[in-house]
């Protein structure tokens, strides 16, 4: 049952270490480490604090080794946290994995649930008797799926004759057939293509939209981020870099904006106030506005500088203020309205 | 209570499902089964042409043996084919999971499945063992208590290799392949417990240092109470072994289930 008034995940200073076993490269080196292994600890996860409300679409970002996956097993009772604290729908995912497992649904883009000999309704079936989903509603979640992600086509062919496409289409439905207030979702649209990805983007907005589920998704497809996510929690070496909109992130790198400007005739020497050319020829420059300066500001002093034949005010990349953050390009940010 | 019978019900027939998915592979079980039937009905033929009685048994009651031997073999032959659902492919592709997310927890699934796979592969030793009584291959049991007292001893000695395999299927949390672990346990296991060779024709010391381990429980003390070859009397004792094995080994597999379950999150990003 989910508390109303809680929020639907609550992490705080979550630690996660793990001792693995190094090796040494050559013979000799495989040799003593199958003799005397070496053992080193290294903390994935460390001190995670954060807060996911009710019906919220958000992105957990970071590059490969930042900890997403983890942190993700963390929070749906797989992995048992080394330090802090976890709650997801009110509950301690490791210690109560069995009651849990109603309230979720989970998809590891790359590892599926379904049975890989049996038709994917098969699979589907067999999850209805697994979770105690009623026929009627068995029925209507199926016909709903089926709508957004036409699964009807295929769902009788074995699944180890899918397509990756099609395959995580039907772990998409096979995750939510039991109607989980809470979805996790681990790089669902890794591998297909952009029709298909439009798809499941479609699904996926549709079931927190208007179905009301609070998902967590991890993805490195930025289309993902800009398309689907009211916020971004961004991850790296096991720590929270930034965690807020992507318009606080493109607040926080300095409006993330610049003016591309074309002029009518040769503009003598070009002197910006709050703003830096950042490149320039005889009829174009390109300025970046300067810390706290609106870009708005800007673009009024250019144009009364000298008339123009062209402008343009171009957002960075969803991509490019990412990476500024895993560069260190951008303080971590509180979470926006937090 | 009806929703755990429907999930029950339905997680024991995945196995036979996706068997009969595979069409080559019913018939080539099927082909084996007939082949290996027939080679070790014509060996032991062969072995008795000198001789009427050896090691207190007739041929006919040797072939018995040897037949069923290789019929409850077959029993758990789901175990060792290279399934995509066995549970160290799971481990290695990080699909194991799931299992962990579902509302049965990993040691039902993997329960189910097991139980699953001995109701697909037992239904063929059960359609085997009536075709080689109808053709006369086989002896049936000397009277109802017999059959009783085999049948009971053939229920503990499946608890006895499921335990066994879930005991080496748990290794692939620490080393996550275990097929040289399933190779050698599959060679020891149809050595001792007597599917290859009944267990009498080996040297004393062997069947003293045997008497130690449970194989034997897995297939030489049910087949050997059918045949007679353990008295109904001292049956009771042997079932009184098996059972502690069956404790024993539960215990066993028990504590490595509680340590492979913290072991799971090592496996992959």
């Amino acid at each position: 049952m989910q508390e109303d008034s809680g929020p639907a995940i609550h992490a705080e200073e979550l630690g996660r270490s793990f001792t693995v076993t190094t090796r040494k490269s050559g013979l000799l080196g495989a040799l003593r480490s199958l003799v005397r292994p070496a053992r080193e600890s290294r903390t994935v996860i460390n001190g995670v604090s954060f807060r996911v409300e009710p019906g919220e679409l958000v992105g957990l970002l970071g590059p490969n080794g930042a900890g997403k996956s983890t942190l993700v097993k963390m929070l749906t009772g797989i992995v048992v946290p080394s330090s802090g604290a976890v709650h997801v729908n009110g509950r301690v995912p490791h210690a109560e994995r069995g009651r849990l497992a109603q309230e979720i649904g989970v998809v590891f883009g790359q590892r599926t649930q379904l049975w890989w000999d049996l038709p994917a309704r098969e699979s589907l079936n067999i999850l209805r008797d697994i979770y105690a989903i009623s026929e009627s509603d068995y029925r209507r979640r199926l016909r709903e799926f089926d709508d957004v992600l036409a699964l009807a086509e295929f769902w009788n062919t074995p699944v180890r004759h899918l397509s990756l496409g099609q395959r995580v289409r039907c772990d998409l439905a096979a995750a939510l057939l039991h109607d989980p207030r809470i979805v996790f979702l681990d790089e669902p649209t890794i591998g297909m293509d952009v029709m298909v990805k439009e798809q499941v983007r479609d699904f996926l907005r549709y079931q927190a939209t208007v179905r009301g589920r609070t998902v967590l998704l991890t993805t490195h497809d930025t289309a993902d981020i800009a398309q689907l996510c009211d916020r971004l929690l961004l991850i790296d070496h096991g720590r929270v870099v930034f965690d807020g909109t992507l318009e606080a992130l493109r607040a926080a790198r300095d409006d993330g904006v610049t003016v591309r400007v074309a002029f009518a005739e040769p503009v003598g020497h070009l002197e910006i106030d709050g703003a830096v050319v950042v490149e320039r020829t005889e009829l174009r420059a390109t300025l970046v506005p300067a810390p706290g300066v609106p870009h708005g500001r800007v673009v009024q002093q250019v144009v009364s500088r000298a008339p123009v034949t062209d402008l343009r005010v171009e957002e960075s990349s969803v991509e490019a203020l990412i990476r500024d953050v895993y560069r260190g390009g951008s303080p971590a940010v509180a979470r926006a309205g937090a | 209570m009806a929703i755990h019978a429907a999930r029950t019900r339905r997680l024991l027939t995945v196995p036979a499902l996706s068997e009969l998915t595979r069409r080559s592979g019913v018939v080539t079980a099927l082909l084996m089964a007939v082949l290996q039937v027939g080679l070790v009905c014509t060996l032991w033929r062969a072995v008795y042409a000198t001789t009427e009685v050896s090691a207190g048994l007739d041929v006919r009651q040797a072939v018995t043996y040897v037949v069923l031997a290789l019929l409850v073999q077959r029993i758990r032959w789901g175990s060792r084919l290279h399934s995509r659902e066995s549970l160290w492919a799971l481990v290695r592709d990080g699909r194991i999971i799931y299992w962990f997310l579902r509302p049965l927890g990993p040691r039902r699934h993997y329960l189910l499945k097991s139980l699953g796979e001995i109701l697909y592969w037992g239904t063929w030793s059960l359609a085997g063992y009536g075709i080689a009584l109808a053709a006369g291959l086989i002896s049936p049991p000397p009277d109802a208590r017999v059959a009783a007292l085999a049948a009971v001893s053939l229920l503990l000695g499946q608890v006895i290799a499921h335990q066994l395999m879930l005991g080496i299927d748990l290794l692939c949390f620490w080393t996550t392949a275990n097929t040289n672990a399933l190779r050698v346990y599959s060679f020891s296991s149809d050595l001792l417990s007597g599917a290859f060779v009944p267990l009498w024709f080996f040297p004393g010391w062997f069947l003293t240092l045997n008497q130690w381990l449970p194989f034997q429980g897995t297939i030489n003390v049910p087949v050997s109470i059918y045949v007679g070859r353990i008295p109904a009397a001292e049956a009771l004792v042997q079932l009184g072994i098996q059972t502690l094995w069956c404790c024993l080994l539960y215990a066993m597999t028990s504590f490595l289930w509680r340590h492979a379950i913290r072991r799971v999150d090592v496996q992959g990003g």
